[in-house]
């Protein structure tokens, strides 16, 4: 038995630099492995710089690669032909739409350019407005959209072509709670219909929440991979205690972590860690999540 | 996936065809603001040289000066509205409002994008020369409008030309501001020593033979040959030849440099 192939593999990308201004080779992608399977949702996950973007850039063929292999569909990512392209569509970090255009024709000439006919796109378009709850503002110029709505046309755009594929690059960076629980049932509802999803995000409850599988990656280099309930297990146990300072002396020796005022406690059993805490000591009770192992991989020190 | 319905084209030239019609979809709401400039602009250029230079120089190779600046006139206008284009105008597109790159995440390349692009403004050009010369005839210069149609080509060569000179200079832009240069060290140039304004002989002949180099010189040498029925058929195609040869050096020379710029 083969198992089935994967939508996207790499096996020892890396991506090397020069800065234009001079200076020493930037290595920004050192070496990694990863595999999304079809029809999951797979996250890449990291702090600013870690080489996600330039992932990304590479699976779009935006960008070339130094070394090691990267297939889609089984094909090297970087001569896809004009068919495997029309598969695969992408949700872009900052918002590109045309402004020049309105709202529909910006949904027109995207799905022109993937080869759609104006015949088919006649009836798509206005039911990716409606998907997007975008359809009052169907003639409306893009600078009369607020960021929310800007950031719903653009993944609406993305689906013009009905990608097999989708990239999402922080799809709900800067929006309201609403906004971002309306992308989430849309990217929800995508993962049903089938389509193979690769998210990347800095919010962990986004990725706790739409991720079957999560690449962590700092520094240019897979640091762990897994479910997120297998990465919160592994990483931090499921329960936390933030115990702030002083610290009572007798507690039992448990995983934890300093982070200044207070004290992080990462335990199996809340229960019993609990009893040992004494009556006057103040402290959060919680369960773990993906930011804990997100700041327990990938360190606490900001980043540029 | 249906496939798009004029299968006629080839599937190559598909995405060129879309990036046309999106230029169209933009032109829609400003066609008539860019008629109205591209006519009012030349024709005040025109009528104030063409009336102030016509006491100084009374005939020029046989021809009134009126007659003399027409055809230089139109070239000029196709000047600044294409290099404009290829340099702020694409720079705007690529850097700022990054639709080329959203273009990009399709199965649309540069080539595609720069071909879609050119086309339109050859189109546009066609429109904006007409009105041009429409005017200049009714000012007073006494030109051939079967000379005119037959120049048709070389205008839209001289448009598509020049819009690949503004991509290079595009390719090479770190800001907006960079193209402060192209105003130094292309159009002005061009302007003065194409030959639009006056005959290149006036000049030495080191700067008549730098002058062969301008893609202007060989726009303004067809296109008021043709006009003003001085020039025969081989005259042209060398001219065209020379405008084809500068195409070609300048388009591969941006899809060089853009490559590298938005693939990085």
């Amino acid at each position: 038995m083969t198992t089935p192939q994967p939508a996207i593999q790499a096996k020892g990308l890396t991506k090397t630099y020069k800065p234009r201004g001079g200076g020493p080779v930037v290595e920004a992608v050192k070496g990694i492995d990863f595999v999304v399977k079809k029809g999951t949702c797979t996250g890449l996950l990291g702090p600013n710089g870690a080489g996600k973007s330039t992932t990304m850039k590479m699976l779009m063929g935006l960008t070339q690669r130094s070394g090691g292999t990267l297939d889609i569909f089984g094909h090297d990512a970087a001569g896809l032909s004009r068919e495997e392209r029309t598969r695969i569509a992408l949700v872009p970090q900052d918002d590109n739409l045309d402004p020049d255009l309105t709202v529909s024709e910006n949904l027109m000439v995207y799905g022109m350019l993937f080869g759609i006919s104006r015949a088919v796109l006649k009836d798509r378009v206005p039911q990716i407005l409606q998907y997007m709850q975008l359809t009052e503002k169907a003639d409306a110029r893009v600078n009369q959209l607020s960021g929310g709505m800007k950031r719903r046309l653009t993944i609406g755009r993305a689906l013009v072509n009905d990608p097999d594929l989708l990239f999402l690059d922080e799809p709900t960076t800067g929006l309201d709670p609403q906004a971002r629980v309306m992308i989430w049932q849309r990217i929800l509802e995508l993962k049903k219909q089938g389509k193979t999803l690769l998210l990347t995000t800095h919010y962990m409850d986004e990725a706790q929440r739409l991720c079957d599988h999560i690449i962590m990656i700092d520094h240019g280099k897979v640091l762990d991979e897994g479910s997120p309930a297998q990465l919160i297990d592994k990483h931090v146990k499921k329960h936390v205690f933030d115990v702030t300072k002083p610290i009572p002396l007798d507690l039992p020796p448990v995983d934890s972590e300093d982070v200044g005022d207070s004290v992080l406690f990462y335990v199996e059993d809340g229960a019993t860690f609990r009893k040992k805490l004494p009556e006057d000591a103040t402290y959060l009770h919680r369960p773990a999540n993906m930011e804990d192992v997100f700041l327990r991989l990938t360190g606490r020190k900001l980043r540029d | 996936m249906p496939v798009l319905s004029h299968s006629a084209v080839p599937l190559m030239l598909r995405p060129a065809l879309v990036v046309f019609f999106r230029q169209l979809l933009c032109w829609r709401t400003m066609w008539r603001q860019y008629l109205i400039l591209r006519l009012v602009e030349p024709a005040i250029f025109f009528y104030g040289l063409g009336a102030g230079f016509a006491m100084l120089i009374p005939q020029i190779g046989g021809f009134d000066y009126k007659t003399f600046l027409l055809p230089g006139s139109i070239a000029m206008s196709l000047m600044f509205g294409s290099l404009i284009d290829g340099s702020y105008g694409a720079y705007v597109r690529i850097f700022m409002q990054r639709t080329w790159p959203s273009f990009l995440a399709t199965p649309t390349r540069i080539a595609h994008i720069m071909a879609g692009e050119m086309a339109f403004i050859g189109m546009r050009s066609v429109l904006s020369a007409t009105m041009l010369l429409l005017a200049g005839m009714m000012l007073g210069a006494k030109v051939s409008v079967l000379g005119f149609i037959l120049a048709l080509p070389v205008i839209v060569l001289l448009a598509i030309t020049l819009m690949a000179v503004g991509y290079v200079a595009t390719g090479l832009a770190r800001s907006i501001d960079d193209f402060d240069f192209v105003w130094a060290f292309v159009l002005t140039p061009m302007m003065v020593f194409s030959g639009a304004l006056v005959d290149l002989r006036v000049y030495p002949e080191p700067i008549q033979w730098l002058a062969q180099f301008l893609p202007l010189t060989h726009g303004v040498a067809a296109i008021r040959g043709l006009l003003l029925g001085t020039i025969g058929p081989l005259g042209v195609f060398g001219h065209m030849a020379a405008l084809l040869a500068i195409l070609a050096v300048c388009a591969t020379l941006a899809h060089h440099l853009l490559k590298q710029r938005l693939t990085d």
